[in-house]
C-alpha cells in the first residue's frame, strides 16, 4: 500500500513541470488602431500697437506708419497649405492697411493690401508639413495727404491657415 | 425596468456623440487667429507759409505764417536762404532786423503762428520760410 502511494506521488511530481511549461505558451492578442488625422494650428501673440499717422500734411506722398511687434506660430501635417488674411470691415476712404508675414516654411507674398479683404487674400503660400514658430507680423497703415483726420478706430484682422 | 433601459440607452448615445465630436475637433484642416488693429490720422491742416520776401528789395510787408487749429502742436519758424539752406538767424543776424521775434510759437487756434509786426527793414537774399511742427 505504501509502495503504491509513493509511486503515485512520484508520478505526479514528475508531471508538474510539464504542466507549468504548457501554461507559458498561452497568449492573448489585442488590436491597436492607429490613425493620423489632419492637424492645423495657428496662433498670434496679442495685438499690434496703435498705428497713428501724425505729420504736417505738407508732403505729396502718402505717409506710412508700421508695427512689427507681434508674431505668429503655425503647425500643420498637411502639404501645400497657405495663410490667408481677412478684415471685418473696409478701411476709411483714403487710408490703406497692409500686412506682411515673415515665414521660413513657405513663400511670403510681401506687403499685401487687406484694406478691403472681406474675402480672404493670400499672405503666405506653399507651406508644407511642419511648424514655423515666432515669425513676425508687420502692419503698415498709410493715409493719403488729402486725409487730414481719422478718429481712432480699429479693425479685426483674421489669419487663417488653410488649404 | 423599461425606464432604466431607456436611461442607459440615452447615456450611451450621449457618450457616442461626445466621442465623435472629440474626433471631429481633433481633425482640423483650417485654423484661425485674430488680431485687433487700431489706427488713426492726426494731421495738421497746414496752410503753406504765406510769407515770402524778395531778393535785394525792401520788403514792405510783415512776415506772416498761418496754420490750422491744432493746439497740440508747436511751430518753430525760421528764415532760410535758398542757396545755402542756412538759418539767417544764426548766419546773418544783422539781416534779421524786424524779425527778431522768431521763436517757437504755440498754435492754440487757427491764427497767425508768426507775425513780424513790422515791415522788414533790410534787404534779404533769396530765401524761404521753414515751419517745423512738433508735438
Amino acid at each position: 500500500m505504501t509502495i503504491t502511494t509513493s509511486k503515485t506521488l512520484l508520478l505526479i511530481s514528475l508531471c508538474l513541470p510539464s504542466l507549468a511549461l504548457a501554461q507559458s505558451s498561452v497568449s492573448v492578442s489585442q488590436t491597436v488602431t492607429v490613425e493620423v488625422r489632419p492637424v492645423t494650428k495657428i496662433a498670434v501673440t496679442g495685438n499690434p500697437g496703435p498705428l497713428f499717422v501724425t505729420d504736417m500734411g505738407s508732403g505729396s506722398d502718402a505717409l506710412t506708419v508700421s508695427d512689427n511687434s507681434t508674431k505668429y506660430s503655425m503647425l500643420t501635417n498637411l502639404e501645400n497649405m497657405k495663410i490667408v488674411a481677412s478684415i471685418n470691415g473696409p478701411m476709411p476712404q483714403g487710408t490703406k492697411l497692409m500686412m506682411k508675414l515673415e515665414t521660413s516654411a513657405g513663400l511670403s507674398n510681401g506687403f499685401v493690401d487687406v484694406s478691403n479683404a472681406s474675402t480672404p487674400v493670400d499672405v503666405v503660400t506653399g507651406i508644407n508639413k511642419g511648424s514655423d514658430r515666432n515669425q513676425s507680423i508687420t502692419y503698415a497703415f498709410a493715409a493719403d495727404p488729402s486725409v487730414t483726420q481719422v478718429n481712432s478706430d480699429s479693425r479685426v484682422v483674421t489669419l487663417t491657415l488653410t488649404n | 425596468m423599461l425606464s432604466k433601459m431607456k436611461w442607459t440607452r440615452n447615456i450611451l448615445c450621449l457618450l457616442v456623440f461626445c466621442a465623435f465630436s472629440a474626433v471631429e475637433l481633433s481633425a482640423q484642416t483650417t485654423s484661425s487667429a485674430a488680431q485687433v488693429v487700431t489706427f488713426g490720422v492726426r494731421r495738421i491742416a497746414l496752410q503753406a507759409p504765406t510769407a515770402s520776401y524778395v531778393a535785394n528789395t525792401m520788403n514792405q510787408n510783415p512776415v506772416k505764417v498761418t496754420a490750422g487749429s491744432q493746439s497740440r502742436f508747436q511751430a518753430a519758424v525760421e528764415l532760410r536762404t535758398t542757396t545755402s539752406e542756412q538759418t539767417l538767424l544764426s548766419e546773418e543776424p544783422a539781416m534779421n532786423a524786424g524779425v527778431s521775434n522768431l521763436r517757437p510759437v504755440a498754435a492754440t487756434h487757427a491764427s497767425d503762428l508768426y507775425n513780424s509786426r513790422s515791415p522788414l527793414t533790410k534787404s534779404l537774399p533769396p530765401g524761404k520760410l521753414v515751419v517745423t511742427f512738433t508735438e
